[in-house]
């Protein structure tokens, strides 16, 4: 098992998250102490400052034998993904790179991974990809 | 059922108070706001009674009009689906 987490640089680091959602707060509490009504600054920023613990704390992917785990937030779906479901790596761009599962794309995380964590995700995907004959030959026995 | 379930309906119940009571809102905000706890509550009910998907996915609409403090029910009934998808994950293996 391996786990893979957000690259510590550019701004969807756990820490510029930290930062901003510091920033914001203070924002908030100044605001309000200067009578303004900007409680909303302080919850969005204590949210932003938890999410960058969580983000720090939790990996992106997670690398198993047989498949891989994907949650890039805490209110976002965990993706499960086989190996062996994988259809296609679907590369678009430097930035768009989708696994095919079952028909379906699900877009890879490419901007908040570092370049070498990327070609790791890739190439378990990739090795444990039947060779196109040994899959010809299993499919040819399901018959 | 979660911790964050839990604290949510009730952080949410006392925002509802909370406003209910000041009469500087709206009563359509108050009434509003008063259906998206009874949804999230009869939800997080659900979760308890077994029905636990229907139920994450009632919490998650409940709470979805108070975000950003909503976020910590969304964030609860994401853990119970995500627990469902490891579970049908595992039994498909």
């Amino acid at each position: 098992m391996r786990q893979i987490y957000r690259r510590s640089t550019g701004m969807g680091s756990p820490g510029a998250q930290k930062i901003m959602g510091a920033i914001t707060t203070g924002m908030g509490v100044l605001g309000s102490l200067n009578g303004g009504t900007m409680g909303i600054f302080v919850v969005v920023g204590i949210l932003t400052i938890v999410i960058g613990f969580w983000s720090e704390k939790n990996p992106v992917i997670v690398l198993h034998e047989d498949h891989l785990e994907m949650k890039l937030a805490p209110a976002t779906a965990r993706h499960l993904i086989r190996y062996r479901d994988v259809a296609e790596i679907d590369n678009r761009g430097p930035n768009k790179i989708f696994l095919v599962v079952h028909g379906k794309k699900i877009r890879l995380p490419v901007k908040v991974l570092e370049p070498s964590d990327l070609q790791l995700v890739l190439a378990a995907v990739r090795d444990s990809q039947p060779s196109q004959p040994a899959a010809d030959q299993a499919r040819g026995e399901q018959e | 059922m979660n911790g964050l379930i839990i604290a949510s309906v009730i952080i949410n119940g006392l925002l509802v108070l909370l406003l209910g009571t000041t009469g500087e809102y709206p009563a359509g905000l108050s009434i509003a706001m008063g259906v998206s706890v009874l949804v999230s509550l009869g939800g997080a009910l659900l979760i308890a009674a077994g029905a636990r998907r229907p139920g994450a996915i009632l919490v998650m609409i409940g709470c979805a009009l108070f975000v950003p403090i909503g976020l910590i029910g969304v964030i609860g009934g994401r853990r119970v689906l995500d627990e469902l998808k490891q579970e049908a994950f595992d039994a498909g293996r």
